[in-house]
């Protein structure tokens, strides 16, 4: 058995977890960075935060898993994708803490850890996979050596969409819960651009749509519909291209277990929509629990931990952040035994 | 009347019937709970016409597409002929001498671009080669971007759709051939060029390429 510890640090949220590679989680600590209200992140002001809140988050962990710095096997962290200032500052407190404590270094692929990480509280094996984040909209599933993606947003993820929907009416974030709290008093549907192409699907030109209606609708020359009207169309259709794209890969892939994670997987409307798929498909559904939905330290912790047990890690020289890291790309040799196992 | 449910897809189900003393494919879009039932309803109804409405335009302008036989907007189903054959994922993984298939396809493509149809799903599998010849199948995904092609070739937009659609395939040749999707990739491209012309093919591969590095983490390229 390895300890690991797993700094996450690829968009608003600081955080570190502690975890072994058997799937015990032993802490899980994380801060996310709020702005104001209509304002969007900044990656500079995102990595300010996370600088002033590490030492506490560490320490924290630490207390919280027992255990000193000195008895983890290693550490890992979110080396990529996500914000560049952002990932510097995981990368740089990871690798000073490898240097400082002589531990190896390892890096994870934050798309990864949320797959794992989901995989571990749900206990599927080998599902269909629907990863929906600030960063990802993705459907994947596992074969020779790698998570395969089959199908994907042609532009910019299912999240990134709602929350600038949200930010634009001003909402706090985290907007997804707050833009379908709106959409739950909304009336009437108004047809928005539906864009699935192939096995893939895009998300700009339906929130550019919704924009452009809101700023009508805001000026008083939309007289029949309101913005709980626009926020249910747009949710709604939002939705149901990513309903079509999961179906249409359960259709041809056959899998028999559907996993759903990321931060968007808290959406309850979702989680029924996901529901009643995997009924008809007779396919035995799992969803992220709500604390490991969001970004967070123990997913990188965890995964972390599994990639150590198979040999992989960085040196500290070679460690550059990766901005642009496809999950296709990374290879995750302990998928095909934990498949396998039984007792999980 | 004998009846088969021989594939059942993401938002249709697809039987296999004898009507009328031929063997046909029935498409039936069935209802999806999650949907409000009446948006249910609408997108039911506007795909089975749009289907039904460009698969009869495409025959018309001598594409090979199934005959549409009958559609029945109360039931949400397209009965349409069935075209015995091997789709182009098998025939390519069965035979080596693909290469003239693969420039048929890109001219079926080539026909349907110029007369502005995007297929919407142009998967391997949706290529039927038969003793007829080579079919597409499948325009539950299709639309229209009005008018042909040639009379706005540089057209950003168009030249945009066009891309994605081809992307869908490309797509597809490399999550089933690997490296060995280049060749196949080349030998469609020839095909297309035949129909389309050089100028729109160069747009369209430009345009591409711009679409793939769009998508979150792709590498720059």
């Amino acid at each position: 058995m390895v300890i690991v510890i797993g700094i996450e640090s690829t968009a608003h949220t600081f955080g570190i977890g502690v975890a072994t590679d058997d799937g015990k989680i032993l802490a899980n600590v994380n801060e996310t960075y709020t702005p104001p209200p209509g304002a969007g992140m900044h990656p500079r002001e995102v990595a300010e935060h996370h600088v002033k809140v590490a030492g506490k988050v560490l320490r924290r962990a630490l207390s919280e898993a027992e255990i000193s710095i000195h008895d983890v096997d290693a550490v890992a962290f979110s080396q990529g994708p996500g914000l560049g200032p952002v990932l510097r500052v995981g990368a740089t407190i990871a690798r000073a803490l490898a240097v400082r404590y002589g531990k190896p270094l390892v890096p994870v692929h934050h798309g990864v850890a949320h797959i794992e990480i989901a995989k571990l509280v749900t206990g599927l094996k080998d599902p269909l996979i629907v990863l929906i984040s600030g960063g990802h909209t993705m459907v994947l599933a596992y074969s020779e050596g790698r998570y395969r993606v089959f199908g994907e947003t042609l532009d910019i993820s299912i999240g990134n969409c709602l929350d600038v929907f949200a930010r634009e009416l001003g909402l706090p974030m985290p907007g997804v819960p707050k833009v379908e709290e709106l959409a739950g008093r909304g009336r009437r549907f108004v047809e928005l651009p539906y864009t699935v192409v192939g096995q893939d699907l895009s998300y700009s030109g339906l929130l550019t749509r919704a924009l452009q209606l809101l700023d009508k609708l805001r000026k008083g020359e939309l007289k029949d519909l309101t913005i709980e009207d626009l926020c249910l169309s747009l949710v709604e259709t939002a939705y149901y291209m990513l309903a079509e794209v999961t179906e249409r890969a359960l259709a041809a892939t056959g899998k028999r277990e559907l996993l759903i994670t990321g931060g968007v997987a808290r959406s309850r409307r979702l989680r029924e929509i996901f529901q009643i798929i995997a009924e008809d498909f007779n396919t035995k559904l799992g969803i992220v629990s709500n604390e490991y939905a969001g970004d967070n330290g123990a997913m990188i912790a965890y995964t972390g931990a599994l990639a150590y047990k198979y040999g992989i890690t960085v040196p500290v020289e070679e460690s550059v952040t990766r901005q642009r890291w496809r999950i296709d790309d990374v290879p995750v040799p302990w998928v095909e035994d934990l498949i396998r196992r039984k007792d999980i | 009347m004998e009846s088969r449910l021989i594939a059942r897809g993401a938002e249709a189900e697809i039987y296999l019937e004898r009507w009328m003393g031929i063997l046909t494919i029935l498409k039936r879009r069935v209802p999806k709970r999650y949907r409000n039932p009446d948006i249910d309803k609408k997108i039911r109804k506007r795909r089975t016409i749009t289907e039904a409405r460009i698969m009869i335009k495409s025959r018309r302008l001598g594409i090979n597409v199934p005959r549409v036989l009958d559609i029945d907007l109360g039931e949400y189903t397209i009965r349409m002929e069935y075209i015995e054959g091997i789709n182009l994922r098998d025939l390519a993984q069965t035979f080596n001498s693909w290469s003239e298939c693969f420039r048929e396809a890109g001219r079926a493509v080539g026909k349907l671009h110029r007369a502005g149809i995007i297929h919407g799903d142009l998967a391997l599998t949706n290529f039927i080669v038969s003793d007829r010849g080579l079919f597409l199948i499948d325009f539950g995904l299709s639309c229209e971007i009005g008018s042909t092609l040639l009379d706005f070739k540089d057209h950003k937009r168009v030249v945009n759709v066009l891309a994605r659609d081809i992307n869908v395939f490309l797509r597809n040749l490399e999550a089933n051939f690997g490296d060995k999707s280049a060749l196949m990739f080349r030998s469609f491209l020839e095909g297309y060029r035949e129909v389309v012309g050089e100028r729109l093919e160069h747009s369209i591969l430009r345009e591409i390429r711009r679409i793939r590095s769009m998508a979150r983490y792709a590498p720059r390229v």
